[in-house]
């Protein structure tokens, strides 16, 4: 079965150990691609020079991995060069979508003109959200800020990461909005939560994903263990992918 | 192949996969697994957690599964219960959970409770984590820090010690004292982080790797994975999924 994780990273501070993690684990597993962007875990809202960093870093790893490596242009929407930096990433580093992190909430105002760009550019956004019992940030977006954003902007292609963080919390409130995606990276191993997401989105909204270099056997043994039809296993390796992001393997 | 940590019962905050032991064995025999060593999560709720434990005894009974008693030993009927247990249920150890019953391992009523299972040769699970602590809802447990557990361990050489669901790293930074120890055991649920999570485990450190899944709380396929990867060298993979060491360290486990 063909396997495309759309949700993986770099970080900053270890990128060349995160490359040869990511290629390991790939050879490993018979991963086929990775959809990743680069974040700063010490940089909840990174300044213009790190988000060039981070980018950079990026972009080098697609032009290295061209096969296997594909990625998203990671944006802080407080930056004012925020927009510049969305464009550069599409146009000129031909990234496949967005990556919003813990600057904003999704549904912030600062965020709206970046989706209105992505909906000409026709590409999905990646929004981090969790929903935490302890540690939840200042201006971490949960499900409801997703859903919000999601009613604002019904043709833009939203990715809700880590099936909301708890999937009891976060697949129910945004079930209705059909321009909502979700993946389900992040050490989530819940014996039911892909089985209540299949049930509540069906296997077109939901794509497997892991967070690396974070983990990766947490998400696949998921995937391999949910109590779904083999069709529906397929679209979530792969297949829903490749339909949102327009990109065949 | 064994489970040496995995559950019956329903959790009450959401659904799980696998909630009934017909299903836990059904999960088992989709991957090889011949039988295990079964908690209820029902007693790590119940107060007097007797009907749950006599439930999941009858459960069992007959089957190729090993009774775990759960039992919170702050609780005044604790020992009554575990006595019984001892005496009639033929019990194959006793697990406690800390982090959710709110005390920590310098209790003194864990002592009595200590002292009894190793006069009986049996093992005690030390469940380290349950649940991811960010998805809790309600009760959310309070994590026992690694450095309690070391010195702890190191004042129970006499008993044999699970460690349930700790991370990677937590078991690096307590291998001195799990391999001072001559009968402490980990097991990988808990190894969520990384792709390769016994890359830092050295091989002395390895010889403690006991499967357990924790299943039906957690995927069994997310810590199965690993040893069916061949990340393990096969003899290290045939003694943590038999139970190899850990069986020589319980004489209380052989009788029937």
């Amino acid at each position: 079965m063909p396997l495309i994780d759309v949700h993986a990273h770099l970080m900053l501070n270890n990128i060349q150990e995160n490359r040869k993690n990511l290629l390991r684990t790939a050879a490993h597993y018979g991963l086929n691609r990775y959809y990743i962007s680069t974040i700063d875990g010490n940089h909840a809202y990174p300044n213009e020079e790190f988000i060039d960093m981070d980018n950079r870093a990026t972009a080098d790893f697609m032009r290295d991995e061209p096969s296997l490596i594909r990625g998203y242009v990671y944006v802080n929407p407080r930056n004012s060069n925020a927009m510049q930096v969305l464009q550069k990433g599409i146009e000129e580093q031909k990234m496949s979508g967005m990556k919003l992190w813990v600057a904003t909430h999704c549904n912030d105002p600062l965020v709206f003109p970046l989706v209105e760009k992505m909906i000409e550019y026709d590409k999905p956004v990646l929004i981090h959200t969790f929903v935490k019992a302890v540690g939840q940030m200042e201006h971490e977006t949960t499900s409801y800020h997703v859903a919000q954003l999601a009613e604002r902007y019904p043709e833009a292609k939203l990715i809700m990461a880590h099936l909301g963080g708890e999937a009891f919390h976060g697949i129910r409130s945004i079930a209705k909005y059909k321009n909502v995606w979700v993946d389900h990276s992040g050490t989530l191993v819940g014996s039911e939560d892909l089985n209540h997401t299949v049930r509540l989105l069906g296997a077109d909204r939901v794509m497997f994903a892991t967070d690396m270099p974070i983990a990766f056997a947490s998400s696949y043994g998921q995937l391999l263990e949910a109590k779904i039809t083999e069709e529906e296993r397929e679209k979530i390796a792969w297949k829903t992918a490749v339909e949102l992001f327009g990109e065949g393997l | 192949m064994l489970d040496f940590n995995c559950y019956v019962g329903a959790w009450p905050f959401h659904p799980l996969a696998v909630e009934t032991f017909g299903q836990l064995q059904q999960l088992h025999k989709e991957n090889g697994i011949e039988g295990g060593f079964v908690s209820s999560i029902k007693s790590i709720f119940y107060r007097d957690y007797f009907y749950s434990e006599e439930e999941l005894h009858e459960q069992l009974k007959g089957s190729a599964y090993r009774h775990v008693l759960t039992v919170n030993p702050q609780l005044p009927a604790c020992m009554d219960i575990v006595n019984y247990a001892l005496e009639n249920w033929n019990i194959a150890g006793v697990r406690i959970l800390p982090s959710y019953h709110g005390y920590n391992l310098n209790e003194p009523a864990l002592e009595p409770l200590c002292a009894a299972l190793e006069k009986a040769g049996l093992p005690l699970f030390l469940t380290v984590n349950l649940e991811d602590v960010r998805n809790t809802y309600l009760l959310i447990p309070k994590p026992l820090p690694m450095e309690q557990i070391a010195l702890w361990l190191e004042k129970h050489h006499g008993l044999t010690v699970v460690l349930c669901g700790p991370s990677p790293y937590d078991v690096v930074q307590i291998e001195e004292s799990i391999l001072c120890h001559p009968a402490a055991f980990y097991d990988p649920s808990g190894m969520r982080l990384g792709s390769f999570p016994f890359d830092n485990h050295s091989d002395e450190l390895r010889t403690r790797l006991l499967y357990g899944s924790m299943s039906g709380i957690l995927c069994l396929k997310s810590s199965l994975l690993h040893f069916e990867k061949k990340e393990l060298t096969p003899e290290q993979t045939k003694r943590s999924l038999y139970g190899t060491d850990f069986f020589a360290k319980c004489p209380g486990l052989t009788k029937k």
